[in-house]
């Protein structure tokens, strides 16, 4: 062995010392965490970590991540190259039987050229370009340089090699060859001292990386593949964890301190690589408000550091022996980590954790919190407490008495669940379709459709109490888990087994969350069951004008249930042509009205729904097509607000069905027109859609659900 | 400071109230909430607690049913609860419902009494008087705004000019009005805590009451009759083709308004 290769090792131990100590001192912080490893499903979490982790499919989603995908590759390709550089230090002569390999030496070297460039293109985009969800830190510039120098010094270190022709059979090596080939006529010597430098200019930079990576958002290394196969495996809409409120012992309801989240929760601060595409697509921080998903991460992760800082310096200041260590004032996670008004942002859109790539879970987090600000501290703003009050109390967040929520059907003659025949479905209307002025109409679109198609379909009436979605995602499991066993008691008794819900946040809820309390039921959205009968012929439309949509997916329908073709094929057979927004589909932005803010005050400078609405209008389309009772209110609102509704409409995709349908003479007539208007225009029916945007925005889905499907 | 609020367990604002058209006595099986007015008063004995030391305790009239209002407020944190409970007591008007209270008040320590200024359903808001007249205690009513300082009570209530300040010695008994504060939510604590207190239940024999001011027989008031009121008519509307002002003035004029 070498003097330097002596020296080396003492030095890799002590960094490996280093990089061991901060290692474990991050685990130790994830350790004060309840305890959650989901050890479950072992088979699907392997195959989803090789799909995430080396596929690095959710990367994909943008498309500079191409370069995190050379780079991820190229790491795994350099470091072989860096244990031969390594290893002929300490014992010269020595090599690797993949040294010998001409093509690994020449994929080595085609890759290092690709990182360094990539490198290049992130520097630019990071520091010059200032993407707005990248920050231009200083860490971030640490890691770029070191993995460029790194590179670099090994290019040179390899060339000198060459020159001195150390490096028998490797001409794959390509870069190093041909730098190699510049220096061979220069001094053995001066080759041989600059060799010596730059092995140790190499080993240097591999070490201080080495000791970073768990001191920086490079933890991301070691810790995203740890949680990508940790990673939830529920469907999207079953996520949120049901409290035991039966058990007398627990002390706490929700999380006020970072030991209520669990090991996993802690887990996610370590495996975030601090990218910002959570931050990037979430509502709340785009409408100029406090939130973002990404500061849940970070500030978690500092607030860690921060309270193991002030126990150590706690234990160091009390007296030998004294109780007093480890009973230090720490910071409160809401008030002083978080604010309220950051935890009350979040729509629960999902597009945070759609977007991120290590499968971080942001929302369950704020859940927690607002469950302690709910059901612990009783402190939440004013227009929460009535909603939930009126919840209680008539069983709809209006406050509207629960013996008219049929009313809205008086006309229709539409036969209650029990009192009737057995029918195939029941028809859930929901607090908005139920009581909402506007989303009556639609509920009565989506009876005339069932009864064109001859579907056999009842309603609760009084019976139907609100699903509960709006509670549980304020934090009010309490209220949540009462209406949800009082709803699947009667589901149950009444042997309810297809349901058609009106809103797709009933949908979920339904879908997705009543089997935590008993209730299997097959639940589909009403855009779902209208496109398979359009495709069965079992709904005829007329062509009416050739109106421009905007559509709009909602979150609970979308993002939650994955469903963005059953809307555009409903659209599609009723003529239209659909304009996309340019968020679209698994990018679509909430209305604002998610989690509960449909219930909360909006400031007027940063409201979510014209947000949203202006998004749309850019596309100038005639009217704005919706799936939800909230975006219906959220647009129209939208409209209102920032101008526009004189010239655009908002219409539920049932109300546009109905204006179609051939059966109605108001269809008919309009058909007539709109032939005798613009004859060439009008498209028969279910017809191909022949516009390009369509047929463009289909491929985005098809390739965007790749990369979701094995989540499925 | 021991403090009693009493409250009562009314049929939901929004709710479809249904008399017996024999007695015209309200159908209280349906959405039975606590009195929204009461939630003042349990706010405000609350809050008197919390700023100084002291014991709340709910007192109400009903049938056993009205266990559900009285949990929700020792749900708001209200430490005991009283219910005075006798098929007896049916259909008692004002008086023998103040003369219950009265009754089962005497039973009890109290610094002060706290009252909701009315019922949502009976409407007559006197009882807190009655009950009073009965005890000979000081009574501040229609209160917006409330001071303990020691031995005494401040109250302001407030009327169509102004505000009025009153002080009365304690003990006193006051009934608040809405707006006075912000009805806190329950806690999941203070939910589970209420599902493990006992409410001490007493009945017209335990009380020793006078038989004949109780109930329906013993009411010095009778309903004769009760009707739905007429649901508001549409109203007129005017559309503006150019002469929409000249239509809005005749509309008032017509209607003696201008």
């Amino acid at each position: 062995m070498t003097i330097d290769g002596a020296v080396f090792i003492v030095v890799l131990v002590i960094t490996l010392a280093l990089f061991s100590y901060a290692l474990v001192r991050r685990i130790q912080y994830m350790l004060v965490g309840v305890p959650e490893w989901r050890f479950d499903q072992p088979v699907r979490r392997t195959a989803g970590f090789f799909w995430f982790v080396f596929g690095q499919r959710k990367l994909f989603k943008e498309k500079v991540g191409v370069i995190h995908f050379f780079i991820f590759w190229g790491f795994i390709v350099i470091a072989f190259g860096t244990l031969q550089i390594i290893a002929e230090g300490i014992h010269p002569g020595f090599a690797f039987p993949w040294t010998e390999s001409y093509g690994f030496m020449f994929a080595k070297d085609v890759l290092s050229l690709i990182v360094e460039a990539g490198l290049v293109v992130l520097v630019y985009i990071r520091y010059v370009y200032r993407k707005s969800r990248l920050e231009p830190s200083g860490e971030a510039a640490i890691i770029l340089g070191l993995i460029f120098f790194l590179i670099l010094s090994e290019f040179f270190y390899s060339a000198t090699s060459w020159a001195l022709d150390y490096m028998p059979g490797r001409d794959g090596a390509f870069v190093s060859a041909a730098l190699g080939s510049v220096f061979a006529g220069g001094s053995e010597t001066a080759l041989h001292v600059a060799g010596h430098i730059l092995w140790w200019i190499h080993v240097v930079l591999l070490l201080t990386f080495i000791v970073y990576i768990p001191m920086s958002k490079h933890m991301h290394l070691i810790m995203c593949p740890v949680n990508e196969w940790f990673r939830n495996l529920k469907p999207r809409g079953a996520q949120i964890v049901a409290l035991d409120l039966e058990n007398e012992d627990i002390e706490e309801f929700g999380v006020s301190k970072v030991e209520g989240f669990t090991t996993k929760q802690i887990m996610d601060v370590y495996a975030c690589a601090e990218c910002g595409r959570c931050t990037d697509n979430c509502p709340a921080n785009l409408s100029g408000k406090e939130l973002s998903p990404k500061e849940v991460m970070t500030k978690l992760k500092d607030h860690l550091e921060e309270r193991d800082r002030a126990a150590r310096a706690a234990k160091k200041a009390a007296p030998e022996g004294s109780d007093a260590a480890g009973k230090v004032e720490q910071k409160q996670l809401i008030g002083d980590v978080f604010s309220p008004e950051e935890i009350w942002a979040c729509t629960t859109c999902y597009s945070c954790q759609e977007q991120c790539p290590v499968q971080n879970e942001h929302i369950n987090k704020i859940i927690d919190m607002r469950r302690s600000l709910v059901l612990d501290q009783g402190d939440f703003p004013a227009e929460l407490q009535l909603a939930l009050r009126n919840i209680e109390k008539n069983a709809n967040p209006w406050g509207v008495g629960n013996q008219n929520r049929a009313n809205w059907a008086k006309d229709l003659d539409v036969p209650l669940t029990g009192s009737a025949e057995p029918a195939e479905y029941l028809y859930w209307v929901g607090c908005s379709g139920a009581y909402d002025d506007r989303s009556q109409k639609v509920s009565k679109a989506i009876v005339t459709l069932l009864r064109e198609a001859g579907v056999s379909f009842t309603i609760l009436g009084k019976d139907e109490k609100c699903c509960g979605d709006p509670a549980r995602r304020i934090g009010n499991e309490y209220l949540f888990q009462s209406l949800a066993q009082e709803n699947v008691e009667t589901l149950n008794a009444l042997g309810v087994k297809k349901i058609i819900a009106q809103c797709p946040h009933c949908l979920n809820t339904l879908k997705n969350e009543y089997p935590q309390f008993g209730g299997e039921y097959e639940v589909i959205h009403y855009t779902q069951l209208f496109a398979d009968l359009l495709a069965q012929g079992r709904i005829k439309l007329t062509p009416g004008a050739p109106v421009k949509i905007a559509y709009h997916d909602s979150c609970y329908l979308g993002r939650y249930q994955g469903e963005y073709a059953a809307p555009r094929k409903v659209l599609k057979a009723a003529g239209v042509s659909i304009v996309e927004a340019d968020k679209n589909r698994t990018k679509s932005i909430c209305c604002g009205a998610g989690g509960g803010r449909m219930w909360m005050d909006e400031e007027a400078e940063h409201r979510v729904n014209e947000m949203r609405t202006a998004q749309l209008l850019e596309k100038q389309p005639d009217a704005i097509g919706v799936n939800c009772p909230y975006c219906l209110t959220m647009m129209e609102d939208g409209l209102g607000t920032i101008g526009g509704h004189d010239t655009v409409k908002v219409y539920d995709l049932a109300e546009i069905l109905v204006q179609r349908l051939a059966s109605t003479p108001a269809a008919a007539a309009e058909a007539a027109l709109a032939a005798e208007a613009a004859p060439v225009v009008a498209e028969p029916v279910a017809a191909p859609e022949p516009a390009e945007h369509v047929a463009k925005a289909d491929a985005e889905a098809s390739e965007a659900s790749a990369t979701t499907d094995i989540e499925a | 400071m021991n403090i009693v609020v009493c409250v009562k367990q009314v049929v939901d604002t929004e709710a479809e109230k249904r008399l017996d058209p024999g007695s015209w006595r309200l159908d209280r099986s349906v959405d039975a909430v606590l009195n929204p007015y009461d939630e003042y008063a349990v706010e405000e004995a609350l809050l008197i607690k919390e700023a100084g030391e002291g014991n709340v305790t709910v007192l109400c009239m009903g049938p056993e049913e009205a266990d559900d209002a009285i949990r929700k407020a020792l749900a708001m944190g209200a430490d005991d609860a009283v219910l005075v409970s006798d098929a007896a007591l049916a259909g008692s008007d004002v008086q023998g419902t103040a003369y219950a209270l009265a009754e089962a008040l005497k039973t009890m320590t109290y610094d002060l009494v706290v009252f909701g200024s009315r019922s949502t359903d009976g409407e007559s808001g006197c009882v807190p008087a009655a009950v009073a007249e009965l005890l000979g205690l000081p009574l501040l009513s229609a209160t917006a705004k409330l001071e303990i300082a020691g031995a005494t009570a401040k109250a302001n209530r407030e009327t169509d000019s102004g505000y009025i300040t009153y002080e009365a010695a304690l003990p006193a008994v006051v009934s608040v009005i809405k707006g006075i504060n912000e009805p806190r939510y329950p806690t999941m604590k203070g939910i589970l805590g209420a599902k493990r207190k006992t409410v001490d239940t007493k009945d017209a024999a335990g009380l020793g009451l006078d038989a004949s001011r109780i109930g329906l027989a013993g009411a010095k008031t009778k309903v004769t009759t009760a009707r739905v009121a007429e649901a508001r008519k549409a109203g007129v509307k005017i559309e503006d083709d150019g002469s929409g002002a000249k239509k809005l003035v005749d509309f008032l004029a017509g209607e003696k308004l201008v």
